[in-house]
């Protein structure tokens, strides 16, 4: 039997059902990674320090053995008995850190234990498999992270079945999601030469007999290498870097282009109407051959003197539901470990700061304060780049 | 909530009476103090309240077997759970194949401008990401002004009905363009499926924001 990955204290929630909810910590600033086990167990893990458990999701009918490859056999059996309290109150479990946590609750967050080394490696697949998850990220990104996740899965995680069981799947995926990136995979090699290198080494790995994941290493391996000189031509173009500000160009047919000098990706273009402030168009600034521009559809009828142009990071205004403003904190929050890993960290802090200001908005005082020491540097993620995040940063302009 | 549940009551209706009773203010609570957040339980409740009617939209026929209060309360405990995640999973059997898009939107132009306005504002406010929102305010532009250039963007292939010719570039000025658009072999059905399901993201919000403003689909 492998060592528990979980030795920690968890408070037992029991509810009507008797579905359990273990919770260890409270998610950070940046949220939760969550992985689904299949086998009525999901497991959250804190996104920017893995290792940390938040909480262990088990269904009436989950079985038995997938928990207690998380916690252990007797820890597990022990849950797994539990009734509820009458008065509703959850119960408490004493793991192996009792006094260890006990000290650093006392000392404040950034004395809390680390983990264990199981515990960073799967944390590291949790975060993995919710890149794999989230729906609106690039399904070459999404194929990336599942790779991961069946070569993380393959090692010594892979003892407990239901943890290779989720290698299994990963490797489906990342086939299904490869086919979907596969049209533009010589293109974006091409332009991508160091990274897609490291794919294919993914890609071309013994384990994957997958024919649509040997077709993606064969696309990797055959797309030629770049032309160096005109890729460092078409960045320092003077056409380019010498643009001051922006440049809006509107045309009879509908059709805006605005320019730009800043290169850092992740802005958007936002034209409203004058009179009315009402949104016309949203469009974002992408990286091209002739510099970062936006390609914008507005009504023809309108000309420039009837709109406004902004160039903005933030081009959406904030929800007023709290639950989508905890959302778009998260958000931040991942953005900004995401940054921090690949080494933006200049823009890394700058997510961390919009971050901290969102939870202070939401009256969230302690995720402000943690997502603070993330910006100034006090706390820094407890992880490194993924390849998947590698692949993302290549996709941003940035 | 009723004890007894009245007999010309649908399942739809007990689940909405439910949400409006105490007893999921009570579940709502309970949920946002494990995860420790700080958020409303009537935006809880109403998140809920959406994804429930999403799903009763979708599948009109579909044999519930638990009772409303419970299968509400799962769905506002995956409400919950998924908020610390930054994003909305959608599961893979809630996604759809193919996209229907034979029904013709109503182009906003024949309303008036002021109709326009009030259906741009719902998008805009509607809380989806920025992609979605983007492509779908260039398919209102496209509906009320068929003549924009939009020659640089991928076509669909000819027969297509207008809401597909229009969504394509929809999609490709919203940004949304590496390996998504099929070429003349009509791609994988991988990429087509993704294509439809990126489709959908945005006929949705056209939709719900229509639904808003009280106009729909002809």
């Amino acid at each position: 039997m492998s060592a528990p990955i979980y030795r920690e204290s968890l408070v037992v929630h029991i509810d009507d059902a008797g579905e359990r909810e273990l919770v260890s910590f409270n998610a950070g600033p940046a949220g939760v990674a969550q992985v689904d086990l299949g086998n009525g167990v999901i497991v959250q893990v804190d996104f920017a320090e893995p290792s940390r458990l938040a909480s262990i999701r088990i269904e009436p009918n989950a079985r038995a053995s997938t928990v207690e490859d998380l916690i252990g056999p007797e820890r597990a059996d022990a849950v797994l008995s539990m009734v509820p309290r009458a008065d509703g109150r959850p119960r408490r479990m004493v793991g192996e850190d009792g006094p260890e946590r006990e000290r650093a609750r006392r000392a404040g967050p950034s004395s809390l234990p680390r983990g264990t080394y199981e515990s960073m490696r799967f944390g590291r697949v949790a975060v993995l498999q919710s890149m794999v998850d989230d729906p609106w990220a690039p399904d070459l990104v999404r194929a990336t992270a599942a790779l991961e996740v069946a070569v993380e899965t393959a090692g010594d995680l892979g003892d407990r079945d239901s943890i290779a069981q989720l290698g299994g799947s990963a490797i489906e995926r990342a086939a299904e999601l490869l086919d979907g990136a596969d049209a533009d995979l010589s293109g974006w090699a091409t332009a991508h030469p160091d990274v897609a290198r490291d794919l294919h080494e993914l890609c071309d790995n013994r384990a994957f007999t997958h024919p649509l994941i040997a077709r993606a290493a064969d696309v990797l391996a055959s797309t030629a290498p770049p032309d160096h000189g005109d890729i460092a031509a078409a960045r320092s173009s003077p056409s380019v870097v010498e643009m001051p500000g922006s440049h809006v160009d509107l045309k009879p047919s509908g059709r805006m282009v605005v320019r730009s000098a800043d290169l850092s990706g992740d802005q958007w273009v936002r034209v409203v109407r004058k009179d009315s402030l009402v949104l016309l168009a949203l469009a974002p600034m992408m990286v091209t051959a002739s510099g970062v521009m936006a390609e914008v559809i507005v009504p023809p009828d309108l000309t420039l003197a009837d709109m406004e142009v902004d160039i903005t990071a933030a081009p959406l205004p904030v929800p007023a539901s709290s639950l989508a403003r905890v959302t778009r904190a998260v958000q931040l929050g991942r953005d900004a470990v995401a940054l921090h890993v690949v080494g933006q960290w200049q823009r890394s802090r700058t997510r961390w700061v919009e971050c901290a200001r969102a939870w202070r908005e939401l009256g969230d005082t302690t995720r402000a304060q943690i997502a603070a020491r993330y910006a100034d540097g006090e706390y820094e993620p407890q992880r490194g780049a993924t390849l998947a995040e590698r692949v993302r940063q290549t996709q941003r302009g940035g | 909530m009723r004890d007894v549940p009245d007999a010309e009551e649908t399942f739809e209706e007990r689940a909405y009476s439910w949400l409006a009773s105490g007893a999921a203010e009570t579940v709502a609570e309970g949920l946002i103090f494990r995860k420790q957040i700080i958020v409303d339980p009537k935006d809880v409740i109403d998140d809920t309240r959406r994804q429930i009617w999403s799903f009763f939209q979708r599948n009109p026929d579909h044999e519930f077997t638990s009772p409303p209060g419970a299968y509400c309360a799962v769905v506002m405990r995956n409400v919950v759970n998924e908020v610390l995640r930054g994003f909305k999973e959608t599961p893979l059997e809630q996604q759809p194949n193919e996209l229907d898009l034979t029904n013709d939107f109503v182009a906003p132009s024949d309303l008036g401008g002021g109709f326009t306005d009030q259906l741009r504002s719902a998008i805009e406010t509607a809380g989806h990401p920025d992609w979605v929102t983007a492509a779908a305010l260039n398919f209102v532009t496209l509906s009320a002004y068929p003549g924009c250039d939009v020659s640089d963007a991928p076509a669909s292939k000819a027969g297509a009905t207008p809401n597909q010719a229009r969504l394509w570039p929809s999609l490709w000025f919203a940004g949304r363009r590496d390996g998504l658009f099929p070429g003349p072999d009509g791609g994988g059905a991988a990429q087509r499926k993704r294509l439809s399901r990126t489709g959908a993201a945005v006929q949705g919000l056209v939709d719900e924001a229509a639904q808003m403003v009280g106009a729909g689909a002809s």
